[in-house]
């Protein structure tokens, strides 16, 4: 069984509650200690899109993660097989102990996902595996004020997605991620 | 008795996992409970034992007062979650909310009273205790009074810890001291409950969604005032609600709505005298409403009053509202006609129609438009939501208006009935019982105001023209602020002392806004006090002792004056903790009005108002320019081609507050002007670039960001930033005369390249 994520743009509201709540569930840098705008890992991201040469059309909100693909490139290029894909849901997940920071997964990803803490590893979503176990959402769902955000496994979210006018994000890695644009 | 550890649980990781689980396993889309996880946790249990707390409580960060719980391990708030089996918010927190563990441990707060050791502005303080804060304190407040009156003192309360318990107990005090809370930052909310309250004596403030065809948001921004509640705006539109956005922002909700209307800012008045015109003259009006119920049968009044029988002799037609407001007329009247024809239409105004001189009236005219539609209370509507009923003796009014007795529960606030000496604005005072900003400057400034202590605000930032405000401030001979951080407010008092947040407060929280039912709750104390911080209550029940109020303060138990407050509603503190979130005391009910009437003069609704029209203003509101805009100020116009507006900073911040919380940091980490594309060439100004905003008032340096947010004539400053603020540039002489409310948050004002 593969988990995902379904996002939903014509939902979103540029809140950052999905954001933040990542955040504050994975304890993630910046620390307290450190000064303001300090560039920190991002495990998950909402991006503003706009189009200058069309200003009276709305902007476009796109929250992403790590998608959790199918043939994840990262994985295919980290040297020590410190990135591996769990077999009995497909969450994509990264063994910092093993990880040496080369970066590699960085340039595979197709998206951008990668992210490197403080002392130099790889660390990105993790789909909130100890949400999952406990029968929580993940914290970004779990927040998300609009209700654009949905995580679980893919044959349930392709379901709703068929009733959201979704579309599978494409793409040779195969991206474990619905959207519906506006 | 100290609820905080009744409260709290106890768990085990285990345990935490299975009762969190439990809780939402229904809801969650994700319930299926894969094996190997509960193996993954075990393993990880046997080797990492974590004592885990869980405390239920309501967020402070703003007022909408969510209920959440803390998680604390090893006695450490590590997150805030929301409640999956609320109604109201589906288990969502907000950006602001979820940032709690950056609020509660940000190393910028302070820790200890501080004393002043520099000269005022330098920053320069060194730590004193509590006894000696206190004492000090007390002594300078019990002096004035002494020598100069009750009103020589000015308890100037800003938004920081709401309007409910904080603001109740604050009464009690300066009541004991003789005079009345000032107003310590600027008026925004209060000029719309007057302008809704003269004309139905009550305040319909929560949009019924989920029975709605039509969602109207006007200069409201629920992502950044409401965001938990947003989904229920969406699955509205899910069922078939249309959403109309009317605004000079193009963002968040705008940007999702079925139908956006850009309009110039401060321009909303004439736009609504056009849609009540356009409903009157083709008749759409909701005649059995407007006969059984309103002091304007027929709408005889309104209506020629509409077509050019007022003091500007103007018909207030589409046509003549369109250049105003840069709206096409057939949208404003198509417009004007689906909303009168749709029986179940919210119309949510917010923050943008305020910070203009025209701010009173348009919230009537906003007011008026609701009613003669049939929108007032109604399913699908705006409906009016009770308060508790609160313990008019807890206020103690006999102190400031001799051997008056109030005999019924306050539900509002409580209003002494008299109007302070130094208010010049009546009305306003009539509604929260706080003294307005232009008048307590202008104490200030006539050296009539001798100690003020500013508790939760942060006027020199808040307010227009910090450098006046901070004059005003230094002509006080002894100022105290009451606040988590050194503020640019604190910068210039003589006394510093440590507020405690919300996750360190125990209070009793009542919702005043986005709520369906009448609710009563309680703020567990999630974290012991940081330092030696005290909240709000704590800190006012401590400078009443100081100050020889022992019998009104006997007790440093909070739970006392909770019990003392809610005695009308029979709830105790202790029936309080038996709800995990809010007890609710009555269900979202329509059409009130039929039952209890209007209590206002006549006993209907106010159409026309007697109570404006007595006191010497339109009873039927006219149009009224901005301060400065093309048409009012056509030669500052010449030199300064574009319209300035300010609102919230955004979804993560509320005024000038969370500005140094990391997490928010990251995403704006400093302010931005917003300049339209095709401006943004025009000028020269790439994306990033720092530069210069000039007002006829002042200047300031800011970075440039190219968006669509804007109109391709106006500038956006979010508000709140003291680093590159807009207030520099904003009006601080002219006022709304009914509300007091300056006309601070827009002007003119030109852009350029540093």
């Amino acid at each position: 069984m593969q988990y995902g994520f379904y996002f939903d743009s014509s939902r979103c509201i540029e809140c950052y509650a999905c954001e933040i709540a990542c955040k504050a569930e994975h304890d993630l840098a910046p620390s307290v200690n450190e000064k303001p705008g300090v560039t920190a890992p991002r495990w998950r991201r909402v991006s503003r899109i706009e189009d200058f040469t069309q200003p009276d059309k709305s902007a476009q909100y796109i929250s992403l993660s790590c998608m959790h693909c199918g043939k994840p490139a990262c994985m295919e290029v980290c040297p020590v097989g410190a990135i591996s894909k769990r077999a009995e849901n497909g969450i994509v997940v990264v063994d910092s102990d093993e990880c040496v920071g080369c970066r590699s997964c960085f340039d595979a990803c197709p998206f951008g996902i990668p992210q490197y803490g403080p002392d130099g590893t790889m660390q990105k979503c993790n789909l909130c595996l100890e949400r999952l176990e406990a029968g929580e959402k993940p914290a970004c769902v779990a927040n998300c004020s609009s209700g654009a955000l949905l995580a679980g496994p893919i044959d349930k979210l392709s379901e709703i997605a068929r009733t959201r006018k979704a579309q599978r994000l494409a793409g040779a890695t195969q991206p474990s991620v619905f959207i519906t644009l506006p | 008795m100290d609820g905080l550890q009744a409260n709290r649980k106890k768990f085990s990781r285990r345990r935490f996992l299975q009762a969190t689980g439990a809780l939402s396993a229904a809801a969650a889309l994700t319930s299926e409970h894969p094996s190997f996880l509960v193996k993954l946790a075990q393993a990880a249990e046997d080797t990492n034992e974590v004592q885990q707390e869980l405390i239920h409580t309501l967020c402070g960060a703003c007022p909408n007062s969510c209920v959440m719980t803390a998680v604390l391990k090893n006695g450490r708030l590590t997150q805030v979650k929301g409640v999956p089996t609320d109604w109201r918010t589906q288990g969502h927190l907000c950006a602001k909310s979820l940032s709690a563990s950056q609020r509660a441990y940000d190393p910028r707060r302070i820790h200890y009273p501080l004393r002043r050791t520099g000269e005022r502005g330098k920053g320069e303080f060194k730590r004193i205790s509590w006894d000696e804060a206190l004492d000090e304190l007390g002594k300078n407040i019990m002096a004035a009074r002494a020598k100069h009156g009750p009103h020589s003192v000015a308890f100037c309360r800003g938004q920081g810890s709401n309007w409910g318990f904080q603001y109740d107990i604050l009464q009690r005090l300066t009541h004991c001291v003789g005079t009345e809370v000032s107003m310590g930052g600027t008026e925004c909310f209060i000029p719309r409950v007057i302008g809704h309250v003269f004309t139905y004596a009550s305040t319909p403030f929560y949009g019924d969604y989920e029975n709605a065809d039509l969602i109207i948001f006007w200069g409201r921004q629920p992502a950044f005032s409401g965001a938990p509640m947003a989904s229920r705006i969406f699955d509205a539109r899910d069922r078939g609600a249309k959403i109309v956005v009317v605004d000079p922002l193009h963002f968040h909700i705008a940007a999702r709505a079925d139908q956006y209307i850009p309009i110039e800012a401060g321009t909303d008045l004439a736009m609504f005298l056009a849609m009540m015109y356009v409903t009157v003259e083709q008749g759409l009006w909701d005649h059995d409403f407007v006969d059984t119920y309103t002091n304007d049968p027929g709408l005889t009044k309104l209506g020629a009053h509409l077509r050019g029988e007022n003091r500007l002799k103007k018909a207030f037609t589409p046509e003549w509202a369109a250049p105003i407001c840069g709206v096409d007329a057939e949208v404003i009247r198509a417009l004007a006609i689906e909303y009168a024809t749709t029986p179940r239409a919210v119309l949510e105004t917010g923050h943008g129609l305020e910070g203009r001189l025209n701010v009173t009236q348009t919230a009537r005219a906003n007011a008026i438009l609701r009613a003669i539609t049939g929108h007032f209370d109604r399913i699908g509507c705006d409906v009016n939501v009770g308060k508790p009923p609160r313990n008019p003796a807890f206020f103690l009014e006999d102190r400031v208006v001799k051997d008056y007795v109030r005999e019924k529960p306050v539900t509002g606030f409580a209003v002494p009935p008299y109007n302070p000496p130094m208010s010049t604005y009546p009305l306003e005072f009539k509604m929260q019982g706080l003294i307005a900003t232009p008048d307590v400057m202008r104490e200030m400034e006539e050296g009539k105001t001798k100690v003020a202590v500013v508790i939760a605000g942060n006027p020199v930032v808040m307010g227009p023209q910090p450098k006046n405000v901070i004059k005003a401030f230094n002509k006080v001979d002894f100022v105290a602020v009451h606040d988590s951080y050194i503020t640019e407010t604190a910068k210039w008092a003589d006394l510093v002392l440590p507020a405690g947040t919300y996750l360190e407060r125990r209070d009793p929280e009542w919702r005043m806004y986005e709520t369906a039912q009448e609710t009563i709750g309680l703020r567990r104390r999630a974290i012991p006090p940081v330092g030696e911080s005290l909240p709000d209550q704590d800190f006012i029940i401590r400078l009443g002792q100081a100050m020889g109020f022992t019998k009104e303060f006997p007790s440093n138990d909070i739970d006392y004056y909770i019990d003392l407050l809610l005695k009308p509603s029979k709830i105790t503190a202790a029936d309080l903790e038996k709800y995990e979130t809010y007890k609710y005391l009555a269900n979202l009910s329509y059409e009130k009005y039929k039952k209890t009437g209007f209590g206002l003069p006549g006993g209907r609704l106010n159409i026309h108002s007697v109570v404006l029209e007595k006191a010497g203003f339109d009873p039927l509101p006219v149009w009224i320019d901005n301060a400065e805009s093309y048409r009012s100020a056509p030669k500052v116009a010449a030199d300064y081609p574009l319209m300035l507006l300010t609102g919230r900073p955004s979804p993560m911040h509320v005024h000038s507050d969370a500005r140094t919380f990391p997490w928010v940091a990251e995403i704006r980490p400093e302010a931005l002007v917003w300049i339209h594309p095709r401006k943004a060439a025009e000028l020269g100004i790439a994306n990033g670039d720092m530069c210069v905003v000039e007002s006829p008032r002042g200047s300031i340096t800011i970075r440039a960001e190219i968006s669509t947010y804007v109109r391709e004539s106006d500038i956006y400053i979010p508000g709140g930033w003291a680093e590159a603020n807009f207030n520099e540039l904003g009006i601080d002489d002219q006022i709304d005369p009914i509300s007091s409310q300056w006309n601070y948050m827009t002007c003119l004002g030109r852009i350029r390249k540093a």
